[in-house]
């Protein structure tokens, strides 16, 4: 009998087993996605740690900080989702940059404007053929364990992200750099193989964020040392104090704080990652948070209406495009892509999904981008549509599966484009996926057909707002160009206006880039949100970048 | 004969039956539902997949310019020639609040579309010159207290070539919105003054932005463009002190136009002097969706602008659907597995009551999700994982039956004779369980219509535009707080359809309860 019951209980447990393995072997894929090819989650707002306020504004900051400065006081922020590591430089999503924006800094950054300004660089130099840039450094900063910053440091960070044995989620965004030289104590080389005047504005990219060497240590002497969770020492003005899981993440005020002027103001920041969009909005208005995004648009027009709070709408680099697969036969006529583009209404997209927080896409990167140049737009003309489906090769009109994220925002999108490609006879079937999974799907790129994608160029220029997504060398498995588009005579204008010196020049060859893109269209070019950040009216000094990208160092209360 | 008939048992249940009015009430909502299931799609009023902005039309409703209008506009020269929108040179449109309504010039005019409800203005410039379009959005806000504005000035343009010393007084008309003008320089300043002059808020919002426009909108100016050629008074009048061309600028707030002056022989060139729209108010609707119930749609339309009322429809096929196939599925099986289990015993009936104990340690909905994430979404992925929670419910009670069923006499009288197993199992004990069966596949049926409504809610559902409720609700949620409609009916409908089966089986249960007495 009691055997019996043994074998019974064997079963009941292995039945369990099985259960359990069903779900793991859902998340495992999650995980790697976030190591992966992320980089569209990552561009959020990926500038945030970035940036810390223009050297224009500080004085007037300060003028006004110094009376207040001794309340301090605590901030909390609203966040939509966990962050995902503590490692800018394992980091893709923008929501994590926001924390780490806090504690890190790297050499150069980007201010409201998207001017490179210097952070731990003191000045920067190209060589002449913009094959080298030479950094020199700040003295006397040092990192929240007390380390010195110095060129090793660099050269150690640079290194460390660069050897794809780290498997580091970053390790391909520094895939330029060829090589980095120690001068001197305070002065580094950053060497390319081919001409790239855009290495500075990588440099000033968030994930160019410089961390303790003794962090990096710690991992190669212990391969269990998680960076992701611990390696937070940096050498911003605040420093990491905990991380509790779908609680919070805690940074304090860093004394040591090199920059003197840009000292923080209040004495403690939580970030509370809430991702019901509803119930964030309900916590700062009865003043559990000071300070949330993003906002769902319908809620927007409500704040704007509260006294107590402020609301911040304004654009950001985002753009939204239905990516297509051009391995797929039905794609390969150009009159079938112009004829899709024609056939969504941008405006009636705006009004309905975005409630008006939205302009309409007029190239494959924003206005707030360096190096935009708008197109005139593929006009809402379903007659035309059909007329240009008519005369392809897709004249019967063919099935589609159009992937999407699971958010609310993506969903209404998908909806709202599928029903209008319907009527141009896609027959679109909308699947929703969540983020990661998305991500692994689209570099498997075994299946992909139709997709939703939002980009927007971490680094603020052209190049990477392009490249990514259009160049032949970038197709699945590593890279962005998940629709497998190969256009040849684009390749040589990436890298040419990339080595072009002239800015004026550089900027034309862009314009043309960008020009070609649009009449190829291989994607059906959407819309670029709105930033949407509301905060108590009594917190001040935040920060807004040209991409949506908050930053929160000189927060303080009035 | 009639006796018997009267007191045959399909009698007296009836007659339990209909006294329970609760019961016979909510049969009758089952078999409307019923109905609404099978024929409902004939009369919904429109095509669930599709906006009903885009079916107005075949509906034979009027839509011409519900949400987006092309404004007609042309610009007029000094010598008083009139050039097409298409040719004016550096044409800028923008609107005041780009949350209610936005501009944008295309190739066949400048457009205008709504966003939300309310009021704002389109300024539309040309270099020095500007006009103001009033648009109107129809919607939640309402519209009753728009002031009118000043939409356009037309300055009298002189023909005549001016000398130096001469004097000219200025002539102009500012249109309003409601066609009303305003003729005097001093009522024209103090018009400006009162709507320009309130906008100049400092910004105290606390963020730091690096886009922030720092525009000017000098509120009242009259003044000279080429200041050595004319001067200009604030009575309006010009002085002429050089030979060439004179330019005079009356701006208010965003309107702007000029008036050229020749001075002296040489002849000038022509310029633009003013730009002239043919209806200064734009009248749009904010249709867009979330439009709130009305006679034209009795449950309002969704976040996709789609009627709800045909969605409800439309959703109550694939509803019943999944209820009926699973549970008819779940059914089947347990019943077979508890018969078997209950009738043999032994080592049969420990595997499949301990399989049971096992799948009802889960929570419903949670075993639902297993199977989803082993299978897939999708419809018929549903309909199982619903069946698959269904069977060990069935299991137990119908061995439970078997059981007490087994040891009746006339079950044990069958066997001592040699009646077959399968025979015994299926003629005799099979129909003695039927009353259960009955009662708990009703009820069944409400749970699961749930947990379908339930996972489609969650996303599992496959395509997430299908016409379900479950999913219906899930993409009306994020708005609950704002719109009260895009939940509340399909919710209603939910609730109703779960209600009715479950009131619906209890009354069977009561009726059939042969303890239970008329």
């Amino acid at each position: 009998m009691l055997s019996r019951k043994g074998i019974w209980l064997l079963i009941v447990l292995s039945f369990m087993f099985i259960l359990a393995a069903c779900q793991s072997n859902d998340e495992t894929p999650n995980d790697e996605s976030n190591n992966g090819v992320t980089e569209e989650e990552v561009n959020e707002t990926e500038n945030d740690n970035t940036n810390a306020g223009n050297t224009n504004d500080n004085e007037e900051v300060n003028n006004e900080t110094d009376a207040s400065s001794e309340s301090g006081g605590e901030v909390t922020v609203g966040i939509e989702a966990e962050p995902t590591s503590m490692d800018p430089h394992n980091t893709t999503d923008g929501n994590s940059a926001t924390v780490q924006s806090t504690m890190f800094e790297g050499l150069l950054r980007f201010d409201e404007d998207m001017n490179i300004v210097n952070v731990l660089a003191e000045d920067y130099d190209y060589s002449d053929d913009a094959t080298e840039v030479t950094f020199t450094l700040r003295e006397g900063v040092t990192f929240h364990d007390g380390t010195e910053f110095d060129a090793n440091v660099v050269k150690e960070n640079l290194d460390f992200v660069r050897d794809s044995e780290n498997g580091l989620a970053r390790s391909s965004f520094f895939s330029f750099i060829d090589e980095v030289e120690v001068e001197d104590d305070f002065t580094v080389t950053i060497r390319s193989e081919e001409p790239n005047s855009a290495m500075a504005s990588y440099m000033a990219h968030s994930s160019a964020a410089m961390k303790s060497v003794d962090e990096i240590e710690k991992k190669q002497e212990d391969e269990d040392y998680n960076l992701d969770r611990e390696g937070a020492v940096g050498t911003g003005p605040f420093q990491f104090v905990e991380w509790r899981d779908s609680e919070h993440v805690i940074v304090e005020k860093f004394d040591d704080y090199w920059n003197e002027e840009e000292l923080a103001r209040v004495d403690q920041i939580t970030f509370r990652p809430v991702q019901e969009a509803s119930t964030r909005v309900n916590m700062l208005q009865t003043g559990e948070v000071d300070l949330i995004f993003p906002i769902p648009t319908l809620n927007a027009a409500e704040l704007e209406e509260e006294e107590e709070i402020d609301l911040f709408t304004g654009p950001t680099t985002d753009v939204f495009y239905i990516g297509m697969n051009f391995e797929n036969d039905k794609y390969e006529d150009l009159d079938v892509r112009q004829a899709m583009n024609h056939a969504v209404n941008k405006d009636g997209l705006i009004a309905q999904v975005l409630d008006g927080y939205g302009t309409i896409a007029d190239s494959a990167i924003a206005p707030n981008v360096y190096g935009y140049s708008g197109q005139p737009i593929y006009e809402y003309d379903v007659e035309g549509a059909q007329e240009l489906m008519d005369g392809s090769e897709q004249s019967d009109g063919f099935e589609a599966t159009l992937w999407t994220r699971n958010s609310t925002e993506f969903i209404s999108v998908a909806e709202y484009v599928a029903i209008q490609l319907e009527e141009i006879g896609i027959d679109v079937e909308v699947q929703a996926y969540e983020s990661g999974t998305l991500f692994d799907m689209l570099d498997a790129g075994e299946d992909t057909d139709m997709w939703i994608g939002r980009w927007s160029p971490g680094t603020g220029e052209a190049d990477y707002g392009l490249r990514p997504n259009f160049a032949s060398d970038r197709v699945p498995p590593n890279f962005n160009n998940s629709g497998f588009y190969i256009n040849e005579e684009l390749d040589e204008m990436f890298d040419e206006a990339l080595a072009t010196p002239d800015e004026d020049e550089a900027m034309e060859i862009y314009a043309e880039i960008q020009q070609k893109i649009y009449e190829d269209a291989p994607w059906v070019f959407l819309h670029i949100p709105d930033a949407i950040i509301a905060k108590n009216r009594d917190l001040v000094g935040i920060y807004v970048l040209p991409s949506g990208a908050v930053n929160l160092n000189l927060a303080e209360f009035q | 004969m009639d006796k018997q008939k009267k007191n045959s048992p399909f009698r007296i249940f009836l007659r339990k039956f209909l006294k329970q009015r609760l019961a016979v009430f909510a049969f009758g909502l089952v078999i409307m539902i019923l109905l609404v299931g099978i024929f409902g799609p004939l009369f919904a009023p429109y095509d669930p997949h599709r906006p009903v902005t885009a079916q107005y039309a075949d509906k034979g409703i009027d839509v011409d310019q519900l949400t987006s209008s092309t404004v007609q506009l042309e610009g007029r020269l000094s010598n008083g020639e009139v050039v097409d929108q298409s040719e004016l040179p550096q044409l800028q449109t923008e609107t005041e609040n780009r949350r209610i309504a936005s501009i944008r010039r295309t190739q066949s005019g400048v457009q205008i579309s709504a966003n939300t409800s309310g009021a704002t203005e389109a300024v539309i410039e040309s270099g020095d010159v500007s006009s103001v379009a009033e648009i109107l959005v129809e919607g939640e806000v309402p519209l009753d207290d728009v002031e009118p504005i000043v939409s356009q000035i037309i300055i009298a343009q002189p023909e005549e070539a001016f000398s130096i010393g001469d004097e000219y007084q200025i002539n102009f008309e500012a249109l309003k919105t409601d066609g009303s003008e305003i003729t005097t320089i001093e009522e024209l300043r103090a018009y400006t003054e009162e709507k320009y002059g309130a906008d100049e808020e400092e910004d105290t919002s606390g963020f730091q932005s690096g886009s922030s426009e720092n525009e000017d909108s000098a509120s009242f100016q009259l003044r000279s463009l080429t200041e050595d050629v004319v001067t200009v008074n604030e009575q309006g009048v010009v002085q002429f002190e050089e030979e060439g061309e004179g330019i005079v600028q009356i701006q208010s707030g965003d309107v702007s136009s000029v008036v050229q002056f020749q001075v002296g022989n040489e002849q000038v060139e022509p310029i633009l002097t003013g730009i002239y729209l043919e209806s200064t108010t734009v009248e749009l609707t904010d249709a867009y969706k979330h439009q709130t119930p009305s006679s034209m749609h009795i449950f309002g339309t969704d976040h996709q602008n789609r009627d709800i009322l045909s969605r409800v429809i439309h959703g109550t096929k694939e509803t019943l659907l999944i209820g009926f196939v699973s549970v008819a599925i779940g059914t089947v099986i347990g019943t077979v597995l508890g018969l078997l289990a209950g009738y043999y015993g032994g080592w049969l009936d420990s595997l499949v009551t301990r399989m049971t104990d096992v799948l009802l340690a889960f929570p419903g909905i949670l075993l639902a999700i297993a199977v989803i994430a082993f299978l897939g979404a999708g419809l018929t992925n549903i309909i199982f994982a619903v069946a698959v929670f269904t069977i060990p419910v069935f299991i137990r009670i119908v061995r439970a039956s078997t059981l007490s069923l087994k040891e009746m006499t006339y079950v044990e009288a069958a066997k001592s004779i040699g009646v077959p197993n399968t025979v015994i199992i299926f003629r005799h004990i099979f129909p003695g369980t039927l009353s259960v069966v009955m009662v708990y596949l009703t009820m069944r049926i409400g749970v699961a219509i749930l947990i379908g409504a339930a996972l489609s809610f969650l996303g599992l559902g496959g395509d997430i535009t299908a016409p379900e409720w479950g999913s219906m609700l899930s993409a009306a949620k994020d708005n609950s707080s704002n719109i009260f409609h895009a939940t509340f009916f399909p919710g209603l409908a939910i609730v109703i359809t779960v209600l009715s089966f479950n009131i619906f089986g209890d009354g069977l249960r009561d009726a059939l309860d042969p303890k239970l007495k008329e």
